[in-house]
């Protein structure tokens, strides 16, 4: 089996006018940059368009491309911005500033939980993960999600969301912890 | 304790082998984008690379353009620099100098000028008197700024019209050579400026005329006591004004003759005889000049009388040829008519 090649050499091979190059690339991105966007906004229409947006974006920047950075930081770094792009243009960012404690969630959280019609709606820790997912807050699922579905490091996360890496890597380590408190109930075994 | 837990947990997290994340990538596998959406951005990637086919990165892209533009920018500034340099350093190399003559030359014309010395004593003496007459005409003029060492250009002009038709005397150009050296030799003034230069070369060709003049009937003596004459006017006035200024004040004068002889003393005294019996020839009474054209043609010196003729009318256009018929024969005044 041979050498996988590599996202940049992909991309470079696009820009001198493979388009199997890109297809390859595609394929190997579109699931997570689409969660990516459909977890952030909520919204599936929303996030198809938004998701096709990016790789429009990206088709008309293949000119311009040079390889300063990893490929998928430059990906999700275009998703991002169209996100806040979104957001800006919505007005309708719910929890924009940066919640580094647990308080907020914890409440929520503990809410649902309480809800006994909650508890039996929660068929299954993986439903139940993804609700945790949807209600934390924005800096903090962002980066979670740039952990989960790009793959990238706390210091390529805070180069995608233009932050100190110790900022990134407090968010995510908010975010892990969370997830794993509202998930107690749901263990399996 | 609990928040050591949290750490260890965390840690285990981002090393990637959590439980976390295996159940995240169990829960959000089955969620992609729709396939119409796939197939949308798959042809809108082909139609770009149709559109524009390939960009190859260029060698000197991005990286390359900062230090390449400094080192060019570098490169034309000193290149600029050396040959502003270089051009000047040209302009200093080509300052004037003035060629030295060979030392046979400069033997020959100073015997030539010894000999000529020893064989008119008059000449002497009346070239002396010349040049107190001159420095007393210095005196006389009230101008102080400094004037430039060219010969009268009257003076010159005559000489000009000599020079070119002595054709059976010594080269002109041989006098003048010489002249120049034997100066230099004698003001000790090897390198001398170039504005003495042209001094000397109006000097010397008032040598070549006066050479010229000596074989015909020495004309330039006949002036001379003319200026003599002009010499005791001047003194007379001088002691009135109780000036005893001669040479120094010559300096500072600035009409033609002057300066002719101030270029004159500064050279030799043979050149500068020439120049100033010339200078003066061109301020002389005209009347005076006309006796001596007359007596020239009485003597029959009919070549002579007629080249001075012709010089008087030059100098004197403003005479007519009645005045000039009152005064000279008509035969003469009608050769100097039809051979000019």
């Amino acid at each position: 089996m041979g050498k996988e090649i590599n996202d940049e050499d992909l991309m470079l091979r696009y820009k001198a006018g493979d388009a199997s190059a890109f297809e390859a690339l595609y394929q190997r991105h579109k699931g997570g940059l689409y969660r990516y966007i459909l977890r952030n906004c909520k919204n599936e229409g929303i996030a198809e368009e938004l998701y096709q947006d990016v790789w429009m974006n990206l088709i008309k920047a293949r000119e311009r491309y040079e390889v300063k950075a990893k490929f998928t930081t430059w990906l999700y770094q275009m998703a991002h911005n169209r996100l806040i792009d979104y957001y800006r243009r919505q007005q309708a960012r719910p929890n924009t500033n940066s919640i580094d404690t647990d308080e907020g969630v914890d409440e929520t959280l503990a809410r649902r939980q309480d809800q006994p019609e909650h508890k039996t709606e929660i068929l299954a820790s993986t439903e139940q993960l993804l609700r945790l997912i949807d209600i934390l807050p924005e800096d903090q699922k962002q980066a979670f999600l740039l952990r989960e579905e790009a793959g990238l490091s706390v210091e390529e996360i805070a180069e995608v969301s233009g932050v100190k890496p110790q900022t990134a890597k407090s968010r995510l380590r908010y975010a892990v912890n969370k997830l794993r408190e509202g998930l107690k109930g749901y263990e399996p075994g | 304790m609990s928040q050591d837990k949290h750490d260890q947990e965390f840690e285990e997290y981002l090393q990637g082998d959590s439980a976390l994340s295996t159940r995240y990538q169990q829960s959000s596998s089955e969620q992609a984008p729709p396939g119409h959406l796939d197939d949308a951005i798959l042809a809108a990637s082909r139609r770009e690379v149709k559109a524009k086919p390939g960009y190859v990165s260029s060698p000197f892209s991005s990286n390359w353009q900062m230090p390449l533009s400094l080192a060019a920018v570098l490169v034309l500034s000193v290149t600029v620099i050396v040959t502003l340099q270089y051009d000047h350093d040209d302009i200093h190399l080509t300052k004037p100098t003035v060629e030295q003559p060979s030392p046979q030359l400069q033997q020959s014309v100073y015997n030539t000028q010894i000999d000529r010395a020893d064989n008119d004593a008059q000449t002497e003496k009346l070239r002396e008197s010349e040049m107190e007459v001159i420095s007393e005409m210095a005196v006389e003029s009230d101008f102080t700024e400094e004037t430039s060492f060219s010969p009268a250009p009257a003076a010159m002009k005559r000489e000009k019209n000599l020079a070119g038709k002595q054709t059976d005397a010594v080269s002109e150009e041989k006098i003048i050579s010489a002249s120049r050296q034997r100066l230099e030799v004698m003001s000790d003034m090897p390198t001398a400026p170039r504005v003495f230069e042209k001094s000397f070369a109006g000097a010397s060709r008032g040598l070549a005329e006066s050479v010229q003049k000596d074989q015909v009937n020495n004309p330039t003596i006949k002036a001379m006591r003319a200026k003599t004459k002009m010499k005791s006017q001047v003194e007379e006035f001088a002691k009135k004004r109780n000036l005893n200024a001669k040479s120094d004040m010559i300096g500072t004068v600035s009409n033609d003759s002057i300066a002719t002889s101030k270029s004159l003393k500064e050279s030799s005294m043979d050149a500068s005889l020439a120049v100033a019996t010339d200078a003066v020839m061109g301020n002389a009474d005209a009347t005076e000049w006309l006796r001596q054209i007359k007596q020239q043609w009485q003597r029959g010196e009919e070549q002579s009388a007629l080249s001075q003729l012709r010089l008087f009318r030059e100098e004197n256009p403003n005479y007519s040829e009645d005045q000039l018929l009152e005064v000279l024969a008509p035969e003469l005044v009608e050769m100097s008519k039809t051979e000019h």
